[in-house]
């Protein structure tokens, strides 16, 4: 189709120039405004407490803390991009930190329980995805229910019991997956490795193009040729893999397991998510969001601690820096996006 | 196993009944009665599982039909927990403190009128009357601050931290206050660190808190969790996070756990009180059973209170990893 000559003439008289649209195109690459956000924070907290954010431990500490969390909500990106919910991940976290730490206290097994771990995840994961498709319940309602029926499970085989492994330091696997290369921990590395999966996943893979297609309108995805249950099921199977990779890093760093684990998850995985850009409705991720977005939940508390905010005050603060970060995410990619911000410009134009 | 548990209760009726009925006792031991009890937490965490398994164990022991709830430590879930079990008519119901007397008073006016054994463990009732087994948790709190006082020589102008729950009626709350007022009256500087829902259900959360605090504030003598054996037990990774050596800074905690016990051993935790939960799980539903089968009411036992310090770990590290202690 010919495009009218006025189209183009437009944009050609209107070409921008100067540092403005050069800054205006940045900030539209992924995750820029979060990672500035993120930068913002940082440079705040090493201004108001320096002695913690000025050092090298307190990072250390988080890169050591943060990789779980970072893993799941990578998962969770890709659900939300395909318009569906998973609220079972601390039950997978739970049940495989069982399977693994059970299978090396019981047996002294240490890549054979990995396997054993990351296959009972990847299950638990397609048992989800048979449920939602097959069972015809929306995810948020299915995996809610799994959330206690796996979560059950887990406290039932453990019969309640907490499983101490401190012996497993120093193993090689230990090595591999939660040591430290220098002070620097080696689960970062693998979180950032999951990254990179999850990103090349979503952006230049088929299966990434069908997730976000049946996020945007799964009926029209379904009435183009897409397979959308054959596809669910791989993204909740893999999900459940995540969510064991996660707990079988958190139980080799905390060396423990405990029936509660991974509950704590529950709100700061989803709140990565979405503070990172990731659209509620579907159809949309932003992977290098979500690591920024885990990044930032788990800095804004220490944060305000080591800033000398304390008691009931920390509460009330994360709250304030939840909402300044995210406005602040989202006018850096596109003011117009921020109603306030739309009327405030739009005045100003008049 | 069976016959030492049943032993044990029989032990324990004979010493409440503090008379030699066995005649009685036998029809206690056999009592056929339902029980439904709150643990508190989740099902197995740190502070739930032995009072779980003493509450079993007591119940096989007795013939009871034990029905358990876990309100993940939220006194609202309690409350409704116990309207729930009341709704079923049991025989007895064995609460928790934590929503307060006021809080609780209406439900237990319908209990006493449905003639449902009401009985308390872990957290007091005060004023109610009610059978009670666990800590004088505002003198533990104090008896908590003392031991890390005592231990780390601290004196008047030191600093510690204290990472806790400071909102009233909260788990834990009144052993913080008791921590608060024996630094007070030492005179010993604190800061408070209201711990997170998020931390309270997955420990390791805290780390990076904890670390940053530390990070902040070198000049810190201290830290004392009155209140959560998950936050206890990775006090050693906070430590060692945070660059500090064993015994630099007094970490002293409740409850204890098998990591708890690991960083005892290795010195970077120097105290734990230990409110023995068994005895909370088993003493209760023993209670329970006296008061509906004879009326005997009216017990305060006090279920510990002592101090776990590297002396006297090894004694009861075998005990904790099957989850009696």
């Amino acid at each position: 189709m010919a495009a009218p000559a006025h189209a183009h003439a437009k944009p050609a008289a209107s070409k921008p120039r100067g540092l403005g649209p050069l800054i205006g195109r940045l900030f539209k690459v992924e995750g820029v405004p979060i990672a500035v956000v993120f930068a913002l924070l940082v440079i705040l907290f090493c201004i108001a407490a320096p002695r913690a954010f000025l050092g090298y431990r307190l990072y250390m500490s988080f890169m050591a803390s943060v990789p779980p969390p970072m893993i799941i909500a990578l998962g969770l990106t890709l659900i939300a991009v395909a318009g569906e919910m998973d609220l079972s991940f601390p039950s997978v976290v739970a049940f495989s930190s069982y399977v693994f730490s059970a299978l090396y206290q019981n047996y002294g097994l240490t890549w054979p329980a990995l396997g054993a771990a990351l296959a009972t995840g990847t299950l638990l994961g397609l048992a989800n995805g048979l449920i939602i498709t097959q069972l015809g319940i929306p995810s948020l309602i299915a995996t809610l229910a799994t959330l206690f029926l796996w979560g059950g499970l887990a406290t039932v085989i453990s019969n309640g019991v907490s499983v101490a492994i401190p012996q497993i330091i120093g193993t090689d696997i230990q090595t591999v997956f939660v040591g430290r290369i220098g002070v620097f921990p080696v689960q970062m590395i693998w979180a950032i490795a999951t990254a990179v999966f999850v990103w090349f996943l979503l952006n230049r893979h088929r299966f990434g193009e069908n997730l976000l297609f049946i996020g945007d309108n799964a009926k029209v995805a379904k009435v183009v040729g897409i397979a959308t249950d054959r596809e669910k099921i791989k993204l909740f199977t893999l999900m459940g893999f995540l969510s064991a990779f996660a707990g079988v890093l958190l139980t080799l760093e905390t060396t423990s397991y405990f029936s509660s684990q991974g509950m704590g998850y529950l709100l700061i995985v989803v709140a990565s998510v979405f503070i990172g850009g990731t659209s509620i409705f579907g159809g949309s991720g932003k992977v290098v969001g979500t690591v920024f977005g885990a990044l930032m939940v788990a800095i804004i508390e220490a944060g305000l601690v080591a800033s000398g905010i304390q008691g009931f005050w920390t509460q009330f603060f994360i709250g304030v820096v939840f909402i300044v970060s995210v406005t602040l995410n989202t006018a850096i990619e596109d003011p117009d996006k921020v109603p306030l911000l739309k009327k405030l410009r739009s005045r100003a134009r008049n | 196993m069976r016959s030492i548990l049943k032993g044990l209760a029989g032990l324990a009726l004979s010493a409440l009944l503090l008379a030699p009925v066995a005649a009685m006792a036998d029809d206690a031991v056999d009592s056929g009665l339902t029980v439904y009890m709150q643990m508190g937490g989740n099902p197995g965490d740190t502070a739930t599982l032995a009072r779980e398994l003493g509450a079993r164990a007591a119940a096989k022991s007795l013939n009871v039909k034990l029905i358990e709830q876990h309100a993940g430590w939220n006194p609202q879930t309690m409350i409704t927990q116990a309207n729930e079990a009341l709704a079923a008519s049991p025989d007895a119901i064995i609460v928790m403190g934590h929503p307060g007397t006021s809080a609780m008073t209406p439900f237990l006016k319908k209990a006493k009128e449905a003639g449902i054994v009401v009985v308390d463990n872990n957290n007091a009732l005060p004023g109610t009357g009610l059978s009670y087994f666990g800590l004088d948790n505002f003198q533990a709190g104090k008896n908590l601050a003392q031991a890390t006082i005592d231990n780390g020589k601290l004196k008047a102008g030191d600093k510690v931290v204290i990472y806790g729950a400071f909102i009233e009626g909260a788990p834990s709350n009144d052993v913080a206050k008791g921590t608060m007022e024996t630094l007070d009256a030492n005179k010993i500087a604190y800061d408070k660190l209201q711990w997170s829902n998020e931390a309270v259900a997955d420990p390791s959360l805290a780390v990076p808190v904890l670390v940053a605090y530390l990070q902040s504030n070198p000049d810190t003598k201290g830290i004392i969790v009155p209140g959560h054996g998950g936050v206890t037990a990775v006090l050693g990774k906070v430590l060692q996070s945070a660059g500090k050596k064993p015994g630099e800074i007094q970490a002293t905690g409740f409850d204890i756990s098998a990591p708890a016990i690991q960083a005892l051993k290795d010195g970077y935790i120097t105290v734990i009180l230990d409110q023995q939960p068994y005895l909370q799980g088993f003493m209760p539903v023993v209670a329970a059973v006296l008061e509906k089968k004879y009326g005997l009411a009216g017990l305060n036992v006090n279920t510990g209170g002592g101090f776990v310090t590297k002396d006297n770990v090894d004694q009861i590290a075998a005990l904790v990893k099957t989850g009696i202690r």
